[in-house]
């Protein structure tokens, strides 16, 4: 009110503010009107370029696509339109909007890939298709989704980023079907289909969550548990229950580490922005995914990787070795027998010059051990 | 700074440190020794935040030296988007940001990009 006040003020008056810095330092209103109003008597080009933008991303949580877009162009070119994009991008995906958002991430020039990553992760959906739907409704669902990102991002000047945004919506698509839902039904990720590797990651997120949300389970005294009750429930076919919850806190992630074992292999983007191994059967993916979701409990600590450093399947072992030097250097507590230990007896025991030098890769920083 | 002093109308003054400032900021010390000659708090940190947004790359040590709380909350809007001080390389494509395809994955394979972070 005080800000408003002193923007009629200065308006009312026509002459110059007295304190255009104490004026320029005052709190923005929430309203994006009030807001506009406010950006639009800014004596300072600098503050009005911010002004603008924090306007556009309030439009854009009240889905005023057109506005927000509007507001964006006022912003001069460059960096702050490129960020003013973005954050239309985002909160527009996060409204619901994707197809919207992925075109304001085709404006945000330099920032397009970090929008798409944004955008993707947060994106939220109507709830209409869920994994339980007929195969028809969900390959429909994911063909109208990345349609309606490729679309928006084909006028970005890389022609990669179309691309990208596909895989990273993709992923974003199989684990929102899943994700707090409290409902993870294996069924619909036992699929050949291109749409399968995101719904095993998606399927596996999930069943983590219910697993380590559950008081009853054991899973909490015996941390390779979760992998065998996952796996279990994978090759079963069992659906896995548990209180849903909309807002689940995101779970850890690992970071983007690639290395020539990845040459000509498939991945899935991952939460967080690193990518994952796509396996060469249906199972094998899902062996990844189930890995890669028990990774988001740091409370396991490395435990639940080491017996995979030995799996026949390269892929598998691979991803093993990736996240246990990961797993033991940021454990808290949860492992019994030491990260470095784990981590140390791994190494000496490695045959496979690829797990070597993954094991290698991420070894803990020196410290007492946990 | 002390010409700008002479500057009667305020809005102008405003835009003479501004100014004067921008000029310095790859002098850290002199530019230090203009920020302390304006001796208005609000006028410190106004400065302080035109420079960081007009230069994000170094957002850092200019948001931290702004005392109120107002300019602090604007502050977060150019210190917690990180990826404003990033640069494109130069190149007639502007290049793609670090993570991305061109800087790692293998081809045919999407690219990493940075982890999300919370809007301010």
């Amino acid at each position: 009110m005080i800000a408003l006040l002193l923007v009629l003020a200065a308006c009312g008056t026509g002459t110059p503010s007295p304190d255009p810095a104490g004026q320029a330092l005052a709190p923005w209103p929430d309203d994006p009107t009030a807001l506009l109003a406010r950006c639009a008597t800014e004596p300072f080009p600098e503050l009005a370029t911010t002004c603008r933008v924090q306007a556009a991303a309030r439009l854009a949580t009240l889905g005023k696509v057109d506005q927000a877009d509007a507001t964006c162009a006022r912003v001069p070119e460059g960096t702050w339109r490129q960020e003013c994009h973005f954050r239309v991008g985002e909160e527009l995906s996060q409204a619901g909007d994707v197809a919207q958002a992925a075109a304001q991430c085709g404006q945000a020039g330099w920032f397009a890939q970090r929008c798409i990553t944004h955008a993707a992760w947060r994106m939220r959906r109507s709830g209409e298709v869920n994994p339980r739907s007929p195969d028809p409704a969900l390959e429909g669902d994911r063909e109208l989704l990345l349609a309606a990102v490729q679309a928006g991002l084909a006028a970005h000047a890389d022609p990669g980023v179309a691309g990208e945004g596909r895989d990273v919506f993709q992923a974003a698509w199989g684990r929102t079907l899943y994700r707090g839902s409290g409902h993870a039904d294996p069924r619909a990720a036992h699929t050949t289909a291109e749409r399968g590797p995101a719904l095993r990651t998606g399927w596996a997120v999930e069943a983590a969550r219910i697993e380590m949300s559950a008081p009853r389970t054991t899973t909490r005294t015996d941390p390779v548990n979760l992998v065998a009750t996952l796996r279990s429930a994978w090759r079963q076919g069992t659906v896995l229950s548990g209180a849903p919850d909309p807002s689940p806190p995101p779970e850890r992630y690992a970071p983007l580490q690639i290395g020539p074992q990845d040459q000509g292999v498939p991945h899935l983007p991952l939460y967080g922005g690193g990518l994952r191994l796509v396996g060469e059967t249906v199972d094998e993916d899902a062996d990844i995914a189930i890995l890669e979701a028990v990774y988001g409990w740091p409370e396991l600590g490395a435990a639940p990787f080491e017996a995979w450093l030995a799996d026949p399947r390269p892929r598998v072992r691979w991803t093993a070795a990736r996240l246990l030097p990961l797993a033991a250097r940021e454990s808290h507590g949860g492992d019994p027998d030491g990260g470095r230990a784990r981590l140390d007896r791994a190494l000496s025991a490695a045959r496979d010059p690829v797990l070597r030098r993954l094991l290698a890769a991420q070894a803990p920083r020196p410290g007492p051990p946990p | 700074m002390a010409d700008c002093e002479a500057t009667g109308d305020p809005t102008a003054r405003e835009d003479c440190r501004f100014t004067l400032a921008q000029g310095l900021l790859d002098q850290p010390e002199a530019l230090q020794a203009a920020l302390a000659q304006v001796s208005e708090p609000d006028s410190r940190d106004l400065l302080l935040l035109r420079l960081a947004v007009a230069a994000p790359a170094r957002s850092g040590p200019l948001c931290a030296q702004v005392q109120s709380a107002p300019a602090r909350d604007k502050c977060r809007q150019v210190l917690g988007r990180p990826h404003l001080s990033t640069q494109p390389p130069p190149g007639p494509s502007g290049g793609t940001p670090p993570g991305s395809p061109a800087a790692g994955p293998p081809p045919g394979s999407p690219g990493g990009e940075a982890p999300p972070v919370p809007a301010p």
